[in-house]
């Protein structure tokens, strides 16, 4: 193997560690991130400080801890910004932070967690069940709307989610429990 | 189904009230058990996105704006990777420049491209809407614009006039130099030409003032000029020569006589009845009304004085602002048609600093005159607005005053919270000029 340069090296090593992770930073910044749009910027902005500063990066044992910790960094910024513009219509700092620290210790068992969701459970669901899910993630859509389509109290519409949900989240503990 | 749990998938769907947010936020907090539903819940929401929302090519591009020049940077998994794996890729790409804005003569602009006198250009498109300017490629070769007039710089090489009137001068160093049009293109061999775009872009007259030039139309055919001849392109191909004889004086970009165009010199502001300055931006003029008691509302005011003419012989007057996104607040929380009113108040009016100018400091709507009216789709991200009402000219005219300041502010609201605020170009916007007054004598 030809003897590689200081700087290819640097670029190997950062890539390696990086798309390892990528995908469970991922999931940690859009469970806190509740907005689809806004959780692909944040992402973006920690791709690019991670880049930037992983010269400062003492050892690489210490990416995942360093990378999360700028992800939550990067996720009270994106707070503050969308408090600003929205005014008070989103959660407090506290409450964000208390989450962040929650979610970066489970972070794991919740991607475990995640995968069985996609692998198995998902294939569980009737045919109504996952034509509901996934209308609500069509841009086009609005819940009125779809309440209607499926002939129910928009009240009635959210509570029939919330336990649709439920049961996934049910299903796939049982599931990565049982590994 | 509990009330809580209610909340948290109403959250999700971001369809939760003040209040409703604020139980939610204080539940959290106080019920771990509450939180780990929550988890659960936006854990669901992430596998079902994989699912659902279609993998588009990770290739999305983040804009750093700086005062006069874009930045852009690719980041994200697959073209991150591709990014970083180019030997020597410079992180902050910047784009070639391939001309330099020589001069602006009462110029006003709107582009992407920097607009300020001796500003580097890189390839863009740039739209003169008031006055003459001049444009140098790198290669060389000068256009002189006038308003109103749209050209596309594309290389040291090539430009493409799309719109209006120009005069391009080619040095030896830029033989070759094109001037592409919407009916074909001219190719300079010797050294100017004039050239006017009309009937929307299907007639592009071509006239040699020194030198020679060759004409192509897209048919494939070409025409040799020689000084002093002029041709037309257009749909059917290029039109006979017309060789003017001597006398004839040369046809001189006209320009529109005695109009004079004054700018706020830094006096432009947006002020928010909260006072809260983190909300307001310098290089914007904001405009907004919200819901209820009004804290976010933002008026935006702006002066112009002119000591040296007779205000009461003005023929015409014209009010031009720029529209620019601002990125603050939601489109769709907006009627579709936003209305806006403006107002203007004679003479000083009291305000000795315009930095930090606070609600209660700055000139009242009820003291001011209404001197115009306007109306903005929601749709509508940018543009250039013109006030031109025979209320505002009779304001100028009759007020015996050399300073006139004016108070922007939005007529309509909004139909739900943090709805988009409208902003306008300062003085101090990057891109597009501020408020310009134009006066006709």
């Amino acid at each position: 193997m030809k003897a590689l340069q200081p700087e290819e090296e640097k670029n190997h090593r950062f890539l390696n560690l990086f798309t390892a992770l990528e995908s469970s930073i991922h999931a940690y910044v859009r469970r806190l991130v509740y907005r689809r749009e806004d959780a692909s910027d944040v992402m973006q902005k920690i791709a690019i400080i991670l880049w930037k500063k992983f010269d400062q990066l003492q050892s690489d044992d210490n990416f995942r801890k360093w990378s999360f910790g700028v992800a939550r960094f990067e996720v009270l910024a994106w707070r503050r910004d969308l408090a600003r513009e929205r005014e008070r219509l989103v959660l407090s700092t506290e409450t964000i932070e208390l989450m962040a620290e929650e979610l970066d210790r489970n972070a794991e068992q919740l991607d475990l967690e995640k995968e069985a969701i996609l692998q198995h459970c998902l294939g569980k669901l009737k045919k109504d069940q996952r034509s509901a899910l996934q209308d609500m993630y069509d841009d086009e859509s609005n819940t009125p709307a779809l309440a209607q389509k499926f002939g129910k109290s928009i009240t009635g519409f959210y509570q029939w989610i919330y336990r649709i949900r439920q049961r996934l989240a049910e299903c796939a503990k049982q599931v990565a429990d049982a590994r | 189904m509990k009330k809580e749990d209610e909340l948290i998938i109403r959250y999700l769907d971001q369809n939760l009230s003040e209040e409703e947010i604020q139980i939610l936020d204080q539940s959290l907090r106080e019920n771990s058990a509450l939180r780990k539903k929550f988890y659960d819940q936006v854990n669901v929401g992430t596998a079902l996105e994989e699912e659902f929302c279609s993998k588009l090519p990770e290739e999305k591009v983040i804009s750093f704006k700086r005062k006069s020049s874009t930045v852009t940077v690719l980041a994200f998994a697959a073209s991150f990777i591709l990014a970083i794996g180019i030997i020597g890729y410079s992180f902050f790409n910047t784009k070639e420049s391939i001309a330099t804005l020589a001069s602006n003569e009462n110029a006003a602009w709107e582009s992407s491209l920097p607009t300020l006198e001796g500003s580097e250009l890189s390839a863009g498109l740039m739209t003169l809407k008031s006055g003459v300017a001049t444009i140098r490629f790198s290669s060389g070769a000068e256009v002189v614009l006038e308003a109103p007039a749209e050209i596309e710089l594309q290389t040291a090489m090539q430009g493409k006039l799309t719109r209006g009137n120009a005069i391009v001068h080619v040095p030896d160093s830029a033989h070759g130099f094109t001037l592409a049009t919407p009916s074909g293109y001219a190719v300079d061999h010797g050294t100017a030409f004039g050239v006017s775009i009309m009937e929307k872009g299907k007639i592009s007259d071509f006239k040699v003032l020194e030198g020679e030039i060759s004409l192509h139309s897209p048919k494939g055919d070409s025409l040799f000029l020689l000084e002093n001849e002029s041709a037309t392109l257009n749909d059917y191909g290029i039109s006979k020569k017309i060789v003017l004889r001597a006398e004839q004086p040369i046809p001189v970009l006209e320009k529109e006589n005695n109009t004079l165009r004054i700018q706020t010199a830094g006096k432009c502001q947006s002020i928010i009845r909260n006072d809260e300055i983190a909300y307001l931006d310098q290089d914007f003029l904001m405009v907004k009304l919200d819901t209820g008691s009004n804290p976010y509302e933002r008026r935006a005011l702006f002066n112009f004085k002119e000591d040296q003419v007779d205000w009461s012989k003005i023929k015409k007057s014209r009010l031009r602002l720029n529209l620019v996104p601002c990125g603050v607040g939601h489109r769709v929380y907006l009627p579709k048609t936003n209305r806006f009113k403006l107002y203007a108040l004679a003479g000083f009016t009291g305000v000795e600093s315009w930095e930090n100018l606070k609600w209660g400091e700055a000139p009242t709507t009820e003291s001011a005159t209404l001197v115009g009216r306007f109306e903005i789709p929601r749709s509508q991200e940018r543009g250039s607005i013109t006030i031109e009402s025979n209320e505002l000219l009779e304001f100028l005219k009759s007020n015996n005053a050399s300073e006139y300041t004016f108070i922007l502010t939005r007529e309509t609201s909004e139909t739900k919270g943090s709805g988009m605020v409208h902003a306008f170009a300062s003085d101090s916007h990057p891109e597009a000029s501020g408020p310009t007054l134009e006066l006709s004598f």
